[in-house]
């Protein structure tokens, strides 16, 4: 038996490193983590498990909200809330202003390069920026969950995501002051959630249609090594080309009924919402109907049948299915070799979906770990295994597009073939053709295409080197894919053996420089920050004294209060968890010290209860000599915590 | 993690002997990720990587298994704990592991690696034999009426089987040769060893013209019908 008296903590969470699985998803984003059970669990919120990807400013450009909050500024300020920010990592402005028809933003080019930026509250930001902007919700909410700071992490990716917005990730990953151990393709994931891991020998499809993406992998199971065959996709194909074909469908019907939907930022959100409600209840029901408020007062109500929906969105969901069978090409799988056909994304929901995949595998498809999550979970357990040794468990994945170099005549000549597996690289020689030439210039693209017009420029830079007769010079430069599917370029002076230095300058992504800067804003942050893991620390103890005074309630000690020493009691209990509740270090510290002083004297007559019944216990005659001073179990001065 | 590496299973009669993997230390036999060329050793090809014997004929689960066993080690993701810099050091290492594997793969392959490594270009031009010619003006004729032509096609298609049947020809010349240069690599003659690659390197030739004329005769058949482009 032991004596049992300390209100404080003495069971504090161990601190270990850890590190979580995030999907950073178009429309929602969620965060995983492995328990000490070795499963992957989600980590929810008070609104549940999605952290919805829109990020809200105020009218001076801070930052208002992100998630749950910041979808609802949707409605009320929709100027100043941004959303689907994945479908702006790494792309170039000229390529965001197709998406304008479908996101409302100010875009400008970033200075000297080709990548966008996005203009909100009067200032100009860059993807990265604002989707950390969503991972820094979710590292705050694994850290409120597991008390502890989180600064590690394995972010998934569409498996079609090329390098720069692989790298873009990247960022946003550094600048929420995440360390991004590994970028993980979706799909790869979700079979690592589903455990298929574990068989001996098999071979798996993975469909995944997503909020903004649709991936494709064919993968092959061998004890424990998870190898991606190949994989395709459309990295502009998803839930919400269906939402947007709805929302163009009914305000078409609206404007004929003389209602302009065009032009009314709020009305649009709220048909846009509405939409959204109708394709989801359509999964279930064969007819929904939603209502939409026009204006004050003003309602008109909305009525969709499943056969409506279904002959509105048939050519996008056959589109997934050349991307389907180039897969299945590739990856050298015939139909009948297939044991799993998996289902991830929410869009996977839609029975039209599922009777696709079902046609064209001929295997009945699993949706049984829910298509919203699986992909955290299968981060998380990626996570697992990088960070704790205890699964004998390795992700072989390949690169989705094909390197290549610029070469005479605009054609792109292939360095790395698409699907080749992953860490994968190339070593090209470069010599002179002019005498005392001082560099030679490199132009990497990626893409299956011939010309260089069709594929998407990575990067551009110049091999140094020294002046000589023509031809003399020989450089060897290797082109490396990590294991993230991000590039890396070396070079090396053949004759004397030398390693030399290249700036690679990202076509569409943010120098190395620009991160650096923006870690620094993100400084600015940092006090808030702070203040968060104080507030933390304050709400892991005061859950621990609540669970304590509770318990010491609950036994003898208790019944011996008086009423009014109860009330007391009662009432700081009430006030502690209010103070909890404002997310503040200071009003819990102040409402602990307050349930500390009520509590004195239920702590002494539990420590003269748990005194009396160690006397009485016949084996251990000695207990008075060991017993601690009873003034040592009052609270302290500070009355932050009894010993 | 070294210690989990499996050496290739090498049990029929005639396998070759195997090899260890470049990244093992020839000391201390343990994978070295900081493993230089010793003094006088030349940079390993991708059988030296991957712990092949330098040969053509090799069987696809032998491959298979040295790589995943290699890669498993090797993989950066196993490193991570050990710092940057180990991470740094296994993802070169994998990845020479992924490409060796990568360029191994089909018996073509690594017929093509041998010429490589020879300095011998497989790329060069080359034009059909007479055998074939009739052959391939026939089916370059069929290919440009496809479009048109419901005869061609069906004339196409024809000629597609006589395509294929060719090629399973050539495919079976290539196992023939590769046994050839094998032997000789294997018992040190060069002059027979540079004789299988000339004949290696006219059949690759021949094999690429003919795979090319097939790729362009199926595109041409399949937009004539653009059913059948669902198989």
């Amino acid at each position: 038996m032991s004596i049992q008296v300390s209100f404080g903590g003495d069971k504090r969470p161990e601190k270990k490193v850890v590190a979580v699985g995030i999907d950073l998803g178009t429309t929602n984003s969620l965060v995983a983590y492995v328990a000490a059970d070795g499963q992957p669990h989600v980590i929810a919120g008070d609104e549940g498990p999605m952290v919805p990807s829109v990020i809200a400013f105020d009218a001076n450009g801070q930052l208002e909200s992100v998630g749950h909050p910041a979808n609802r500024a949707l409605l009320t300020h929709p100027e100043r809330t941004i959303y689907s920010v994945k479908r702006m990592m790494g792309r170039s402005a000229l390529e965001v202003v197709d998406e304008l028809g479908i996101l409302p933003f100010q875009v400008h080019t970033a200075k000297g390069s080709a990548a966008v930026r996005i203009e909100v509250a009067g200032q100009k930001l860059s993807p990265p920026e604002l989707s950390a902007h969503v991972l820094r919700e979710l590292k705050r909410r694994a850290e409120a969950h597991l008390g502890q700071p989180v600064e590690k992490a394995v972010v998934t990716v569409p498996a079609y995501f090329n390098d720069a917005q692989r790298q873009a990730t990247k960022d946003a990953g550094r600048i929420a002051g995440l360390e991004v151990l590994r970028i993980v393709n979706e799909p790869t994931a979700a079979a690592l959630a589903y455990g298929l891991d574990k068989k001996p020998e098999g071979k798996i499809v993975v469909y995944d249609l997503g909020g903004g993406t649709f991936d494709v992998s064919i993968l092959a199971m061998h004890e424990g090594l998870t190898e991606v065959l190949a994989t395709n996709g459309d990295t502009h194909l998803g839930g919400d080309d269906f939402d947007r074909l709805l929302v163009e469908t009914v305000a078409a019907q609206l404007a004929q009924a003389g209602v302009p939907v065009a032009g009314d930022a709020a009305l649009l959100q709220r048909l846009r919402k509405a939409c959204i409600d109708l394709k989801i209840a359509l999964s279930d029901a064969h007819q929904a109907t939603v209502q939409l408020e026009l204006s004050a007062g003003q309602r008109v109500e909305l009525a969709f049948t499943r056969a409506d929906l279904e002959a509105l969105i048939l050519p996008l969901v056959e589109k997934t299915l050349g991307p389907c069978r180039q897969a299945l090409r590739d990856s050298g799988v015939k139909l009948a070799e297939l044991d799993e056909v998996l289902l991830v994304g929410g869009s996977t929901r839609i029975p039209l979906v599922r009777r696709k995949v079902q046609e064209l595998f001929g295997k009945v498809p699993r949706g049984d770990i829910d298509p919203d999550q699986v992909v955290a979970l299968g981060a998380a357990v990626q996570a697992d295994i990088m960070t704790t040794g205890r699964r004998d468990m390795l992700l072989l994945d390949v690169t989705p597009l094909s390197l290549g170099m610029e070469t005479v005549g605009d054609v792109v000549v292939k360095i790395i073939n698409r699907n080749s597996s992953i860490p994968a690289s190339a070593t090209e020689e470069f010599t002179t053709s002019v005498d005392n030439q001082t560099g030679v210039v490199v132009h990497i693209l990626q893409g299956d295409r011939e010309l260089v017009k069709d594929c998407r420029s990575l990067a551009k830079f110049v091999i140094p080197i020294e002046p000589m007769p023509a031809g003399l010079a020989r450089v060897a430069v290797t082109f490396l894919i990590d294991a993230n599917g991000i590039l890396h370029v070396t070079a090396k002076d053949v004759r004397t053996g030398l390693e030399k230095t290249i700036e690679v300058k990202p076509t569409y992504g943010l120098t190395d420089d620009e991160v650096v800067r923006m870690l620094e804003d993100a400084f600015d942050h940092a006090e808030e920050d702070l203040n968060y893991r104080m507030f933390l620390d304050a709400k892991n103890e005061a859950d621990q004294i609540l669970e304590a005074t509770r318990r010491a309630l609950a036994g003898a000690a208790g019944g011996r209060l008086d009423a009014d020493e109860r009330e007391e009691i009662d009432g700081a209990i009430a006030g502690l968890i209010a103070a909890v509740r404002t997310e503040q270090s200071d009003p819990v510290r102040k409402a602990q010290r307050r349930l500390n002083d009520a509590t004195w004297r239920l702590a002494e007559l539990s420590f003269a209860a748990a005194l009396n019944d160690a006397v009485h216990d016949p084996l251990l005659p000695d207990v008075l000599a060991q017993a601690p001073d009873p003034a040592a179990i009052k609270p302290d001065h500070h009355g932050n915590r009894l010993k | 993690m070294a210690e989990q590496f499996d050496q290739p299973a090498a049990d029929s009669p005639d396998a070759p002997r195997a090899v260890r993997p470049w990244v093992f230390n020839p000391q201390t036999g343990a994978i070295d990720l900081h493993r230089q060329p010793q003094p006088g050793e030349p940079d390993p090809d991708h059988f030296g990587i991957l712990g092949l014997p330098r040969r053509i004929l090799l069987d696809a689960d032998a491959i298979e298994i040295a790589h995943r066993s290699l890669i498993r080690g090797l993989h950066p993701d196993r490193f991570h704990a050990q710092g940057p810099e180990a991470v740094a050091r296994a993802q070169w290492h994998s990845s020479r592991v992924n490409d060796a594997w990568r360029g191994l793969k089909t018996l073509e392959q690594r017929a093509v690696y041998v010429l490589a490594l020879a300095g011998e270009n497989p790329d060069e031009r080359y034009r059909p034999p007479a055998a074939l010619l009739a052959l391939v003006m026939d089916a370059n004729e069929a290919i440009d009426e496809a479009g048109q032509d419901p005869a061609a096609c069906a004339q196409l298609t024809e000629l597609l089987g006589d395509l294929d049947e060719r090629r399973a020809a050539l495919t079976a010349e290539l196992a023939t040769m590769a046994a050839a240069w094998d032997a000789a690599e294997a018992s040190a003659e060069p002059s027979a060893a540079a004789h299988a690659r000339t004949q290696l390197r006219a059949t690759l030739g021949q094999a690429r013209y003919v795979d090319n004329l097939i790729g362009r005769a199926r595109a041409a058949l399949t937009s004539a019908d653009p059913a059948d482009s669902a198989n």
